[in-house]
């Protein structure tokens, strides 16, 4: 596996666009595709942000990228968990259609804690263009599955979600191990 | 939407103030230059120096609060400060060889010889220690590279001698020799000596290349590289071994085979993760339950000995190029930490016997000579890291 292809895979599934669909895609609600477009946008925003200053923000609270490692694998997991057992996204209130783009659809449904976490690290371990172009691909994924309204889909986007949590879990595992290993 | 909003927000931070509390503390790195840290090794030696008794031997363990030698002796400790002496002599400050003299004196009063073989024996109940016996060669061989004083050759080698007495076909040693039965103790083996013996001996193949002392430190390289740890039960492998660390220095250039640079590369990370957990830790109350108590100087120390000469194998060997930068980040983070945690002289002003605190590292009020001996090395050899001198 490549080096873009394991970051692609792990934002993948730490902001699982199939929990984003789950959660948006509720029975007799409609979001209006500009929520959608405009909760991508700041999403993106946010995720774009977060990996070029990946490295100062680490600098500014004194982390080194090998220990920040085993707490964004920690975060992952917590993710991977919320994600088995609840099978959606980081958000399971109210969702009003006329709601704005920021609460809910982009935090924390398409802005997980676990994709800012998987973003930070990479970026801060050097990988900053691989991370942020694969985190806003990802959200692009979300945001259209979200648009998409998967209907009778849902049942399929709900194991999706379980499954992206299971391979979350996982893939914090190697993130905390390879953070404790490193020098 | 309001609530929701807030309650998100809430736990959010709830979770990043619990993990900014606990794994993502603050890593504190106290800045610190090749000066500063040649300046604090050379206070430790002071240390060192000041609490010499006259027969050769130290101050084994002094406590602050109450001004009080505490007692105690331990011989492969002291061939251990012993060695520290001359490895800064060797570093080219010659100004500690009367000091370190007196030490090796001690230990060259304190000999059992055997059959073609000599080892340092502990006078007070006639033990004779593996670890010992290769720290006082180890000792010698510095005083060697130091001075080019010959003087002690013939000892050095039935020194090594008494070493191969004690190594089993494996490559490992057994830890101690019974004088009475004349035959080593069977099963004992130590998660020091070992490594303290290999690293003697790869410094007697620097001394006489052409007298074999290789074969028995690649035996024992493999086995500290591929079984010492699943044979002694080490609970978390590798077993941070400085000892082995300078081993594998000295052996980078005969080469290492691709077993040994793995090892090699797996010490570097316990390293690195033991000066990086160092880092969190501050000498408070929350930080104690959180992170645990602060290293003491011995164990710090031993850290920045090994990853000092890992760093020279990541120097001079391509397969572990890519973690020379990491070492050396570590080298200078706990070098700071080391020289930060230090008594110097206008602290020490302030207790009843400054030249017991001087130059000398507490923990819990305590300190004891290895404290000065690892600390001492460790700053020594980082100092030309800090530096960015790549070593010869």
């Amino acid at each position: 596996m490549t080096d873009f292809m394991r970051i692609a895979a792990t934002l993948f599934v730490a902001i699982s666009p199939a929990a984003a669909a789950v959660a948006a895609g509720r029975p007799g609600l409609h979001i209006p595709p500009r929520s959608v477009m405009a909760a991508a946008g700041v999403a993106m925003a946010i995720y774009a942000i977060g990996g070029l200053g990946a490295g100062r923000l680490l600098d500014a609270i004194d982390i080194e990228p090998e220990t920040f490692r085993v707490s964004a694998g920690l975060v992952m997991a917590v993710g991977g968990a919320f994600a088995i057992w609840m099978g959606t996204a980081g958000y399971s209130g109210e969702l009003d259609a006329r709601a704005g783009a920021l609460f809910p659809l982009a935090l924390p449904i398409l802005v997980t804690p676990a994709g800012v976490a998987a973003l930070l690290s990479h970026s801060a371990d050097g990988d900053t263009g691989m991370a942020v172009g694969a985190a806003l691909a990802v959200v692009v994924l979300a945001a259209v599955a979200i648009t998409a309204r998967l209907g009778r889909f849902n049942a399929a986007a709900d194991a999706i979600t379980r499954m992206s949590g299971l391979l979350l879990i996982a893939f914090a595992g190697a993130m905390i191990v390879d953070g404790v290993r490193a020098v | 939407m309001r609530r929701p909003l807030l309650l998100t927000v809430a736990v959010w931070l709830v979770a990043a103030a619990l993990l900014r509390g606990t794994f993502m503390a603050p890593q504190f790195c106290p800045a610190i230059d090749p000066e500063g840290a040649l300046a604090a090794a050379r206070l430790a030696a002071t240390w060192i120096e000041n609490n010499q008794r006259a027969d050769g031997t130290y101050v084994y363990e002094y406590r602050l609060e109450d001004n009080a030698d505490l007692g105690g002796y331990n011989v492969v400790r002291h061939a251990g400060v012993t060695m520290s002496l001359f490895q800064l002599a060797a570093g080219r400050d010659l100004s500690v060889l009367p000091a370190a003299d007196r030490g090796l004196g001690w230990m060259n009063r304190n000999l059992y010889r055997n059959n073609g073989w000599v080892a340092l024996q502990n006078p007070a109940d006639g033990g004779v220690q593996l670890g010992s016996s290769a720290l006082m060669l180890a000792g010698v061989m510095q005083r060697r590279f130091a001075t080019g004083d010959t003087q002690y050759d013939e000892l050095a080698r039935s020194l090594a001698r008494g070493l191969l007495a004690l190594q089993l076909p494996d490559g490992a040693f057994l830890n101690r020799w019974n004088p009475a039965a004349n035959e080593p103790i069977p099963g004992e083996r130590s998660k020091y000596a070992t490594g303290e013996a290999f690293w003697a001996l790869t410094l007697m193949h620097r001394a006489f290349p052409a007298e074999g002392w290789d074969r028995p430190a690649r035996l024992t390289a493999d086995y500290l590289a591929l079984y010492r740890d699943d044979v002694e039960q080490q609970k978390y492998p590798p077993w941070a071994d400085q000892w082995a660390a300078y081993g594998l220095g000295e052996m980078a250039t005969w080469p290492l085979e691709e077993h040994q640079v793995e090892y090699a590369r797996r010490l570097a990370e316990r390293f690195g993760l033991l000066v990086r957990v160092e880092s969190q830790r501050r000498d408070n109350r929350l930080s104690k339950l959180i992170h645990g108590r602060q290293a003491r100087a011995a164990g710090m120390g031993t850290w920045v000995e090994g990853l000092a000469s890992l760093h020279r194998v990541a120097i001079v060997d391509p397969r572990l190029a890519d973690l020379e930068g990491k070492i050396a980040e570590r080298v200078a983070c706990a070098a700071g930490m080391l020289a930060d945690r230090q008594y110097a002289a206008p602290e020490a002003a302030k207790f009843e016997d400054p030249a017991h605190v001087e130059g000398a590292w507490f923990t819990e009020g305590i300190t004891r000579m290895d404290d000065q001996q690892h600390a001492l090395s460790g700053l020594l050899y980082s100092a030309p890291i800090i530096q960015g001198v790549k070593p010869e």
